[in-house]
């Protein structure tokens, strides 16, 4: 336990450490952020955008807005919670900012449905079939969940953050954050289960 | 004898090549540019200026404005490394500079400012008689738009 | 569509997964997803869409070369920063006007009907090429319109 407590200590010093080095403008902090910090909050990005270049974007833009509002952080919360909160803030308004005045939708460079699932060691044809269905159409699916939706379950989902947290990241109340997780939860399954019913019909018919 | 004439032969083979060769720009050739600075927004009734007819279907086929409003219509007839200035809603400025052209296509230096500060600029190539879009500083719930054309002389 | 629990919502069985219920209720819903198939198969079809969401959002890292450009591009942003609050106005175009590039997000085509190829290999090509652009902020795009193939550049002015 003492242990524990030391690290997490040694933890907030050198974050601390961190964000007053920032303050001062110096350099190989502002370096070791961005090297600390860019592929989690790329990760993050690419959660919200769904989109490799909007995500690379969003990243940069994080990093200088950081870098120019450095004076303005208070330290009232700590500098994950602060990072979350400029990240969700720049990819949702990245989204407005285009959706406002162009009349198309951005197709994304990459190709949407590159997606794998990492190789596990079963023969059961059940579960092969799920992870399956969910190659096809699971980011099918979470391209349909509106963002304040999509937002909770990102947070929950990659960032592993509790209720309390994304409650505390987006200002809203635990019981909110409850409902979202569970709405982008059941929508996608949903989703993913009348794709299922409809593959099972067509097969009949065929 | 023979290399006199020889020599009269190559001159007047180089005088008919370079007579042939594609015009080369002098410093007498000059370019029309026309600057159109609009006023996209979403307020008020669907509406654009005629002045802007020739270019308001590309616009309307990007932009979700419904009110297109022409600022100001100015146009330079300007030598190549002559810059012109046009002034700008909200203290700015767009400052344009041909440099030369291969007959096809002009070279435009295009900065804008903002306060005297450059905020953007490009270096372009603009086909002959077309036109490029430029945008958006925010203006008064809207956007402006500085459309572009050029003309060789 | 699955059809709920009469003992627990889809909500409870969410709530459960996060740790989010009382210890009391946690025993309680224990002891009934063990008997409940339903549930328990809505258990594992929530847990299996995080992970391949997370595992899909894992294999999409930033690759060297990105983090590299980056790093250049946010080093020539806090140069820029630095020479603004230092007042210096370094000429009418800038003294690096080729070498500082805006991210360009992508050419986009725009217009009402599919993306057509065949319409972008007319002879005359776009109205404007782009040879280079040089802003402070990094939210530029390069539009060409499919029929006139009209060039637009658009950029986000610093608020």
């Amino acid at each position: 336990m003492i242990v524990t407590r030391l690290e997490t200590n040694a933890d907030t010093i050198k974050e601390q450490d961190l964000v007053q080095r920032l303050k001062k403008r110096q350099k190989w902090a502002f370096n070791h952020l961005v090297s600390k910090y860019q592929q989690r909050l790329f990760k993050l990005a690419y959660g919200i955008t769904l989109d490799r270049e909007d995500s690379l974007e969003v990243v940069q833009d994080v990093f200088i807005s950081v870098y120019k509002n450095i004076q303005t952080f208070r330290q009232d919360s700590s500098l994950d919670t602060w990072l979350r909160k400029i990240t969700i803030h720049q990819c949702l308004n990245w989204k407005r900012k285009w959706k406002r005045r162009f009349k198309w939708n951005h197709k994304s460079l990459e190709q949407e449905y590159d997606f794998q699932l990492p190789e596990e060691n079963t023969n059961d044809p059940e579960i092969l079939f799920w992870e399956k269905q969910l190659e096809n159409n699971l980011m099918k699916a979470i391209r349909t969940l509106p963002d304040k939706t999509r937002l909770v379950f990102v947070l929950n989902a990659i960032e592993g953050l509790s209720y309390e947290e994304i409650a505390e990241v987006l200002s809203i109340k635990k019981g909110t954050v409850s409902s979202r997780l569970h709405l982008a939860r059941k929508s996608l399954m949903d989703s993913l289960e009348l794709n299922e019913e409809k593959r099972i019909s067509y097969g009949k018919r065929m | 004898m023979i290399n006199f004439i020889k020599i009269r032969f190559i001159l007047t083979a180089i005088l008919f090549i370079y007579l042939l060769l594609p015009p080369i720009v002098s410093a007498g050739d000059r370019v029309l540019t026309d600057v159109k600075v609009i006023h996209a927004s979403t307020t008020g009734a669907e509406q654009f200026d005629p002045g802007l007819k020739g270019i308001i279907h590309e616009l309307k086929s990007v932009f979700k404005y419904t009110s297109y409003r022409l600022l100001k219509d100015q146009r330079f007839d300007l030598n190549f490394s002559q810059e012109g200035l046009v002034n700008l809603p909200g203290n700015r400025t767009l400052l344009l500079l041909p440099s030369d052209t291969d007959g096809k296509r002009i070279r435009y230096q295009i900065n804008i400012q903002k306060n005297n500060l450059s905020i953007f600029q490009t270096q372009v190539m603009l086909k002959n008689n077309s036109s490029i879009t430029i945008g958006g500083p925010e203006l008064d719930s809207g956007v402006l738009l500085i459309n572009i054309s050029s003309a060789l002389q | 569509m699955e059809k709920e629990c009469d003992l627990c919502t889809s909500e409870d069985i969410s709530r459960f997964i996060d740790g989010e219920l009382s210890s009391e209720q946690c025993r309680s819903f224990e002891h009934h997803f063990s008997l409940c198939p339903d549930c328990s198969h809505r258990i594992d079809r929530y847990i299996s869409l995080s992970f391949a969401f997370s595992c899909h959002a894992d294999q999409k890292t930033m690759e060297n070369h990105e983090a590299a450009v980056m790093g250049h591009k946010l080093e020539q942003a806090v140069l820029n920063s630095e020479k603004k609050s230092a007042g210096t106005i370094s000429g009418l175009f800038g003294k690096n006007i080729y070498l500082k590039l805006a991210s360009i997000l992508a050419v986009l085509m725009i217009g009402l009907f599919p993306f057509d190829e065949d319409l972008l290999q007319g002879p005359s090509g776009p109205s404007a090429i782009v040879n280079s652009l040089d802003t402070e902020y990094a939210s530029v795009m390069i539009i060409e319109t499919q029929i006139e193939k009209h060039t637009i550049i658009w950029f986000l002015e610093e608020t």
